[in-house]
């Protein structure tokens, strides 16, 4: 088990450095400069040199990245060029955000695609399960900057129900902690929804397979005929083998949530880690975007490493793997 | 009280494509069981007899429409009107189903998946269902029980997890246990083991019993009537030991030996000849290669040093038990394995060295058949596409002879193996082996997965094309009536090594102890002799793996010496053809 991480985390630090740097160059050799964005243009050729030389940018380009990764590997990701704070700063502000806005949506992704897989296989709800599959996968089909913005005209225009963006109302720093954690669901729900409705049916169909594969097998019969409820038979013995293969599809899916995250993020204005990046390329802030780029691979790396962990502790026969049979 | 259960003019059919072309599967089964009996039911596979199993119990496959009548102690069974199934369910009825590898939840331990069905039905306590559960295990002679209660269900063998279903069908005493081809999957001393178990249990709790199985030779052992179904109803009910069953009829038939060739070796040159063969898996070979041999860290290859001689036109049978090496070393001996050392020669060719093309050329001559032709044919091809695939020039032609050699009609080359019977897939498996014009044919278990009838049928096929065709045959089985019947010479493995070699013929008496064991496992000995299944009900599974050191049955044989476990005895001729590895014996 220990020699096996530390060779699958191995594997990920040498993932996330191949990754890096290739952005380190390919953002670079992108055509715009980010001088565009921090000196104003009369002030001619000869200030927007000496701001280049002392912001380092002349520097022949695999120098520039000895030095950034010198610098990275001490923690120091450098400044933002447009906004003159340091990199590690606005990211520790943007993340948590990030976290709690995908994390909330996974779960509520994971507890919808349960349900429809659920009453996918229950014969008695054929109704009820076609129009789950239409609804869900024309939601699926939306892209989700639209289902976002009807769901804020919907939901938040007319109806009222939702703030339409932001993660707290402007007055929530004078709110008592009980009130104020109200007020973060009450600005979540609206991205967690959008989030969460515009992907559960990829991982309901799989599990609905997964379910019904496993429900053909001799032990749910062995465990019916022993008398056992529909109900014990289902959660105790179906689910948790069908769930097995849906623990691969989490690490799998991290990415896409991420992606998606920061369509939601922008759209719903919500102050995480999405918007810096956009904001960040905008403007050619490259220490930002490599800052963002890290931030984003280490955790596909750690999601799909947290799913292959979670996998050995759930089946035990990956787990007993080097103690065989007696 | 009356009948236990009785089911009347019982019909189960799914609906086909069309409104009138329903499939009929059971139509208009009748049977009664009373309280405390044994039935057998029998009958070739396919015929609907695990249909059968699960309509009593209400659990029929999604889709299934049936008609008729199940009275469980005079009440008529029925969801919506009458007494609900759930009521008899594990506590009326049990079942224990043919996998045991499969008939366990993979990621609970067999404790668990025993002590919730006792809670399920008593309401006791998680401590008390528990304690019942362990003592369910040792009631099946589960050794250590209060450990294996917390094993998963694949750190067990075949045999143990076969108690354990066993254990837990037992866990709130039914009046009937239903078990569904129990010991088709398990080796022939496991199976004594196992049929000695549910003899023993059955007698002990006073329960009625439905045996089901293709093999009818089992049948006398474990039921006093037998039940035969074919076509979907049951056609024959008569006591087991009645007049209807002649002793031939169990038997393989003996499809004449040829008199002209003797048994012995060295007249003429072997087509595959193997000398020391050694082979496993890359981790267990580490440490074989160090010529000083480590006693220490020395590890038994599945194939310890194997000699073996096939003969064009003659068959030879390989017997041993689950485990032994048998698979691999068939996959040795055609080569879809490197062996770690020892010599192998095809046609005085060196098998061992050759690498690529040639090795594919060399690997086209010898062709292997395996034990179920379903999971070796592909699903999504034609039989027709699978025959002519391995030969240079697609023609269907070609095809259709090869489907003629093996008895099968010309309409099959559009067929989908889905829709053949096992019988008629493993012919197909055999004339897609044929297709590539091999020397030598392995056929790993051919007939373990078919019923009597077809068993008979696929084995004088593969007689016939032997001795048209001049092969080489390899027999791999652990049923010794399927070698008897069609090799001249049977080798019995043991622990990756060959411990008895005898020509078949009236004459040869074996006697290492390894292959005594193996004989008085089978149904037949124990037919004659009833005691050595009671014997056996009454025992506690041990499985000890083969010795490491010295003999790989020291440890668990009756006339183990000291020096047993210390070196290993060589192979050696007693009589003319019949060689030995024991020098005790």
């Amino acid at each position: 088990m220990i020699s096996w991480l530390a060779r699958r985390i191995a594997v990920s630090v040498l993932l996330v450095f191949i990754l890096i740097s290739a952005v380190f160059f390919i953002v670079r050799l992108a055509p715009g400069d980010p001088l565009d964005q921090i000196v104003e243009e009369e002030f001619g050729a000869d200030s927007r040199d000496q701001m280049r030389h002392r912001l380092g940018l002349d520097e022949p380009l695999f120098r520039q990245y000895l030095k950034w990764l010198a610098a990275s590997l001490q923690g120091d990701f450098g400044t933002s060029l447009r906004q003159q704070r340091s990199v590690g700063s606005i990211i520790g502000e943007a993340l948590p955000a990030t976290l709690l806005l995908t994390v909330t949506a996974y779960l509520l992704h994971l507890l919808l695609a349960l349900g429809a897989a659920l009453v996918s296989v229950d014969r008695s709800r054929r109704t009820l399960d076609q129009g789950i599959q239409a609804v869900g996968l024309t939601l699926y089909s939306l892209p989700a900057f639209w289902l976002g913005l009807m769901l804020i005209m919907l939901l938040s225009r007319k109806l009222g129900w939702f703030p339409s963006g932001g993660m707290h109302a402007p007055d929530a720093r004078f709110m008592s902690g009980g009130a104020w954690f109200a007020d973060l669901l009450h600005h979540l729900a609206l991205p967690v929804i959008t989030l969460a409705l515009g992907s559960f049916m990829g991982t309901a169909r799989y599990l609905r397979t997964s379910l019904a594969e496993v429900l053909g097998q001799d032990y749910i019969l062995s465990a019916r005929s022993r008398g056992l409820s529909e109900r014990r038979v289902l959660f105790n013995h179906a689910l948790r083998n069908a769930l097995l293969p849906v623990i691969t599809l989490l690490g799998l899916s991290l990415p896409f949530l991420l992606g998606g995250a920061v369509v939601v993020e922008v759209v719903f204005g919500w102050p995480g880690m999405g918007r810096v990046a956009i904001e960040a390329i905008w403007a050619r802030d490259y220490p930002v975007i490599m800052g963002t780029t890290l931030v984003s691979a280490l955790t596909v790396v750690a999601g799909s490493l947290l799913a292959d962990i979670l996998y050995r502790r759930v089946d035990p026969r990956v787990r007993f793997s080097s103690r065989e049979g007696l | 009280m009356g009948d236990l259960l009785r089911v009347e003019n019982l019909r189960v059919s799914f609906p086909g494509p069309e409104p009138e072309g329903a499939l009929e599967i059971l139509s208009g089964v009748n049977l009664v069981i009373q309280p405390g009996e044994s039935v057998a039911l029998v009958g070739p596979s396919g015929c609907g007899k695990s249909l059968l199993a699960r309509a009593l119990l209400g659990l029929l496959p999604d889709g299934a429409i049936s008609s008729g009548d199940v009275f469980w102690r005079g009440e008529r069974l029925d969801d919506r009107h009458g007494k609900p199934w759930s009521k008899v369910r594990g506590s009326g009825m049990a079942l224990v189903l043919q996998e045991p590898q499969t008939g366990l939840n993979p990621v609970m331990t067999v404790g668990d998946q025993i002590a919730e069905t006792v809670r399920t039905h008593f309401g006791v306590s998680s401590r008390e269902a528990r304690m019942r559960a362990v003592s369910l295990l040792t009631e099946m002679m589960v050794p250590d029980p209060e450990t294996r209660a917390g094993f998963y269900p694949h750190q067990l063998s075949g045999g143990m997890r076969q108690r354990v279903l066993l254990a837990a069908a037992m866990a709130c005493d039914p009046a009937l246990l239903i078990a569904d081809e129990p010991t088709t999957a398990l080796d022939v001393t496991i199976q004594k083991e196992i049929l000695g178990l549910i003899s023993r249990v059955r007698g002990d709790r006073s329960m009625a019993l439905l045996f089901i199985s293709h093999d009818e030779d089992l049948v006398p052992l474990v039921a006093a009537r037998q039940a035969r179904m074919s076509g979907g109803r049951i056609t024959m009910i008569n006591s087991a030991e009645g007049p209807g069953r002649s002793s031939a009829e169990g038997k393989v038939p003996d499809t004449e030996k040829e008199p002209g060739i003797p048994a012995a070796a060295g007249v003429d040159c072997p087509v595959l000849k193997a000398r020391d063969l050694v082979a496993g898996y890359s981790m267990l070979t580490t440490g074989l290669d160090d010529p000083s041999g480590n006693a220490k860290r020395r590890i038994q290859a599945p194939v310890a040093g194997v000699d073996i001689d096939l003969f064009a036109g003659r068959a030879l049978g390989l017997a041993g038990e689950t485990g032994c090496g048998k698979t691999t070393l068939a996959r040795a001996l055609s080569r879809h394995l490197a062996p770690a050392a020892g010599t192998l020669e095809l046609e005085d060719e060196d098998f061992r060295a050759v690498t690529g093309h040639r090795l594919r050329l060399l690997r086209r001559r010898v062709q292997l058949l395996f034990q179920d032709p379903a999971g070796s044919l592909n699903p999504r091809q034609i039989i027709g596409h699978a025959l002519v695939e391995a030969s240079d020039n697609k023609d269907p032609a070609r095809a259709v002879e090869l489907l003629e050699e093996v008895g099968l009609s010309a309409d099959m080359f559009r067929r989908f193996p889905h829709e053949l019977s096992g019988g008629q897939r493993q012919r197909v498996a055999l004339a897609r082996s044929l297709s590539a014009d091999p020397k030598v044919l392995i056929a790993d278990e051919p007939t373990s997965a078919l019923d009597n009838q077809s068993r008979d049928r696929v084995l004088s096929l593969l007689r016939r094309t032997m001795e048209r065709r001049g092969l080489a045959l390899l027999v791999i089985s652990h049923d010794f009536r399927v070698l008897e019947a069609i090799c001249g010479r049977i080798s019995v493995m043991y622990g990756g090594l060959i411990v008895e070699s005898f020509p078949v013929n009236k004459g040869t008496s074996f006697r290492h102890p390894y292959t005594l064991e193996m004989m008085a496992a089978s149904p037949a000995a124990l037919k004659s002799n009833p005691r050595l299944l009671s014997e056996a009900g009454n025992r506690a599974a041990e499985h000890n793996p083969p010795s490491d050191h010295g003999c790989p049955r020291a440890g668990r044989c009756l006339l183990q010496k000291s020096h047993c476990a210390m070196e290993l005895p060589p192979l050696l001729e007693v009589t003319e053809g019949h060689y030995l590895r024991c020098p005790e014996a």
